[in-house]
């Protein structure tokens, strides 16, 4: 498992890394909605002048036909004016309404005329004096008619030209001819003006229009050129994410595996999927031909791999076997457009576009500084890699080395820990062993105690039985040993009195020795509780003395006891006085007549040290262990001495111990023994409380 | 005159006491076992029982358990004459209901005071 620390370097690399992706190329509206307004503004003042000459062309043609008008009813009136003379000869006999028609006709189309011309100074001033001699005319003419209707048409006739009537025809059409021709020269003045500034508006039109289409088209040109780069730069984008996607991906896989088999797998994969390429492999080298053995891919391989040889290079001019890709140890290898690359060998180049390859890049992955294997992703677009992937892709082979280190320490620390457990296991398999060898011994133990215990419980019952046994024909020896001694029966002679004391004393010693021996068995079973109690030395002492005295006064022996009366012992008052009985009648009995025994204490250590000795045969160095043991005797023969159960003196030892304290003797044979034993003082206090109510110090320590 | 009832299966031992105890005044009947004490007990009935334990037929604690079942009888004194002397035999005995616990080898005198004795508290 990679520490956590790692991970986080790792996911902090890849934020780092997103946050520097060099800023996009974007399209400004700004630009364009400027450049569309100035376009719109143009077309639209180019509308105005469009709108603006229309009204005026309109304008015109309403002046021509106008003054078409105007030349009409001045025809019109020319024609009235003729239809007036011809009408006032008065040949006709309606000449006279008809003349009145002509007028009438007159005067409307000479109205008409003014009333067309009244914006034209120059025909108003015209008007006038037509107006003036088409009167005279015709008052002319109706004077005309009257001379003729009275007097004949010839007399008008000549009365008309008379009055000079004639001359006033003439005049009338010159005037008329005036009109008209001052008419037709406004109207030529108007055309041309018109067609002056008609052409002024198509030329206006045409450069607005000319206008706004070049910035248009201006806008268009930059919109492509914007778009154009906004796709590159989605794409780039997009390229640069998925390849961040993978190589968060693969960060993450390094966290997770733990071999170099998932390893590679997951990374080609992660590279196809995340990364969107269309195949990865890595392969490692082989030792002995250089070649790269494919250990890993993923996505469309499709056997493109059996046929490809990657060959890394030992030297910068090595190029490996014939038909082989050389790869450099030490950089990644590019080849962006494998369709035209020239170093790229036909049959390869053929099966890498077969299968969609467009370009690809190999990435050495270094392990303990040496090359451990190339990384090879294939994409499928001409020129997809460029610094920025490249970076981004040695970053992920840099990754692949991290997590083969890891790996590798990864793999140590489990192996040690495979030994440790297989050393646990031993040891486990060993305290197993060790365990049910105990057991076994337990168990035999338990077999060999159960075996002590029952043979424990044998020797019980046989001393029970032994000691039931032996008292009841004791029970007849000693009984009946009594009766004989109380001569109740009548006098019995001093020889037999002798004897049934022999008796008796015979028994008594036979009882003494199976009390001894069932005293001896209870001690050592552990059965014997002893009851502590605090009690003055002196006193239990005396007690003992008071037993042994009537043996000691038979064979003439001084007894003396030398005891501080305030020392005090903490112990069983019974067993004390056990084994100083015990001491002491030893001591009597191998003490010749007339001797001395001594029994003397005194304080030591915590301690109480009693010291019983006597003035007797004394004992052999060699014995002064043995004969704390049962049923030895120290050669009774050579001391004259045949009693003594050979048990008082190993009980005595056994007692002593089990108050805590040790026994043993100083002799020298023919000079005495002095037998010693200690037993614990009383405790502080209550001793303390005693010797204080004795009223005396001497003794204490 | 006391009347004494000895229970011991050793022809010796009863011997014995009847020796010890002649220099008593009293009347002694002789059982072999238990169950022949307990008829006499229910037949004479005596002042004084000195019985041994380890007896056929029926031994001293069983005759003595049956001696204390029966009411009249709770205050008789019976005294143990045995030669069960190991750690505890004294306990076992006086719990079974025997009035002294007394071991063998008998020693004639003192044997002889502790049976006046009982009888004088029993005859008081």
């Amino acid at each position: 498992m990679v520490p956590s620390a790692i991970l986080n370097e790792i996911s902090a690399k890849a934020e780092i890394q997103y946050a520097r992706v060099p800023p996009m190329r974007l399209f400004r509206p700004i630009e364009v909605r400027t450049a569309f307004g100035i376009a719109l503004l143009v077309l639209t003042v180019a509308a105005f002048l469009s709108f603006w000459n229309l009204s005026r062309l309109e304008e015109a043609a309403n002046q021509v036909s106008h003054t078409h008008q105007v030349l009409d009813r001045l025809d019109d009136l020319l024609f009235a004016f003729r239809d007036s003379i011809s009408t006032s000869r008065g040949v006709d006999p309606e000449a006279a309404s008809l003349h009145e028609e002509s007028v009438q006709s007159m005067q409307s189309a000479i109205d008409d005329v003014a009333r067309l011309t009244n914006d034209n100074p120059t025909q108003q001033q015209r008007i006038a004096p037509l107006k003036n001699i088409i009167n005279q005319v015709i008052a002319l003419e109706r004077r005309r008619l009257a001379v003729a209707e009275s007097k004949g048409s010839v007399a008008g006739n000549a009365m008309y030209a008379a009055a000079g009537g004639n001359r006033f025809d003439d005049e009338v059409r010159q005037a008329i001819s005036d009109m008209k021709d001052g008419e037709r020269s406004l109207l030529s003045r108007r055309t041309e003006q018109e067609r002056r500034r008609t052409r002024t508006a198509a030329f206006v039109l045409g450069a607005a229009g000319l206008l706004g289409f070049g910035i248009l088209f201006a806008v268009y040109f930059h919109l492509e050129r914007e778009i154009g780069r906004r796709e590159r730069s989605e794409s780039r984008l997009s390229d640069l994410n998925r390849l961040y996607a993978f190589l968060s991906q693969a960060n993450q896989t390094i966290v997770h595996v733990h071999s170099r088999e998932d390893l590679f797998v997951h990374i080609c994969r992660a590279a196809v999927e995340q990364g969107e390429f269309v195949m990865a492999w890595i392969g490692i080298p082989d030792s002995e031909s250089g070649l790269l053995k494919p250990v890993a891919w993923w996505g469309h391989e499709n056997g493109y791999l059996e046929h490809v040889h990657g060959y890394i290079a030992r030297r910068p001019d090595d190029r490996g076997p014939a038909g082989s890709i050389t790869l450099p140890q030490d950089r990644h290898q590019v080849f962006n457009y494998i369709e035209a690359d020239p170093n790229i060998i036909i049959p390869w180049r053929d099966e890498a576009l077969r299968r969609g390859y467009h370009s690809r890049a190999s990435f050495p992955i270094k392990h303990e500084d040496r090359l451990a294997g190339f990384f090879t992703v294939y994409a499928g677009r001409p020129g997809f890699f460029d610094d920025e992937t490249l970076r981004l892709l040695d970053e992920v082979a840099s990754d692949i080395s991290f997590a083969l280190h890891t790996i590798d320490q990864e793999e140590q620390r489990r192996m040690a820990e495979s030994e440790v457990r297989r050393l646990n296991e031993e040891l486990e398999q060993k305290i197993r062993e060790r365990t049910a060898q105990l057991a076994d011994a337990n168990s035999r133990l338990a077999q060999q105690n159960e075996e002590l215990t029952r043979a424990s419980r044998l020797k019980s019952e046989f001393l029970a039985r032994m000691s039931h046994e032996f008292r009841t024909p004791l029970n007849s020896i000693i009984g009946f040993s009594d009766l004989l001694a109380e001569q109740g029966e009548g006098p019995l002679g001093e020889a037999y009195t002798g004897y049934v004391r022999r008796v008796s004393d015979g028994a008594q010693h036979l009882l003494a020795l199976v009390n001894d021996i069932l005293d001896l068995a209870r001690i050592e079973a552990g059965r014997t509780d002893l009851r502590h109690e605090e009690f003055r030395a002196a006193e239990a002492i005396s007690e003992v003395l008071s037993v042994t005295g009537p043996l000691a006064e038979v064979k003439k022996i001084t007894v003396r006891s030398d005891t501080p009366p305030t020392l005090c012992v903490y112990g069983d008052r019974t067993r004390f006085k056990q084994i100083l009985y015990n001491l002491l009648s030893n001591a009597v009995k191998f003490t010749p007549v007339g001797g001395n025994v001594q029994v003397n204490a005194e304080p030591d250590r915590g301690e109480v040290r009693f010291c019983v000795s006597d003035t007797g045969i004394g004992i052999p160095r060699e014995d002064h262990t043995s004969i704390f043991e049962e049923f030895r005797q120290v050669a009774p023969a050579t001391h004259g001495v045949k009693e003594g159960a050979g048990l008082g003196l190993a009980i005595t030892k056994r007692l002593v111990e089990l108050h805590g304290g040790r026994i043993w003797v100083e002799s020298t044979p023919g000079d005495g023994s002095r037998f010693f034993f200690t037993m614990p003082a009383a405790r502080s206090g209550e001793y303390g409380q005693y010797g204080l109510k004795s009223g005396s110090s001497s003794g204490m320590p | 005159m006391s009347k004494i009832i000895i229970v011991d299966d050793n022809g010796a031992s009863r011997d014995l006491l009847r020796a010890i105890l002649k220099t008593v005044p009293s009347d002694i009947i002789e059982a072999k076992h238990g169950q022949e004490a307990l008829e006499l007990i229910q037949q004479e009935r005596p002042d004084l029982v000195l019985m041994d334990i380890d007896m056929p037929v029926l031994d001293g604690l069983s005759a003595v358990r049956k001696i204390r079942q029966n009411p009249s009888l709770a205050d008789l004194p019976v005294v143990a004459v045995t030669s069960f002397a190991m750690e505890g035999d004294r306990e076992k005995g006086l719990a079974a209901g025997f009035t002294a616990y007394v071991v063998k080898p008998l020693r004639a005198a003192a044997l002889r005071e502790q049976v006046q004795q009982l009888l004088g508290r029993a005859l008081a």
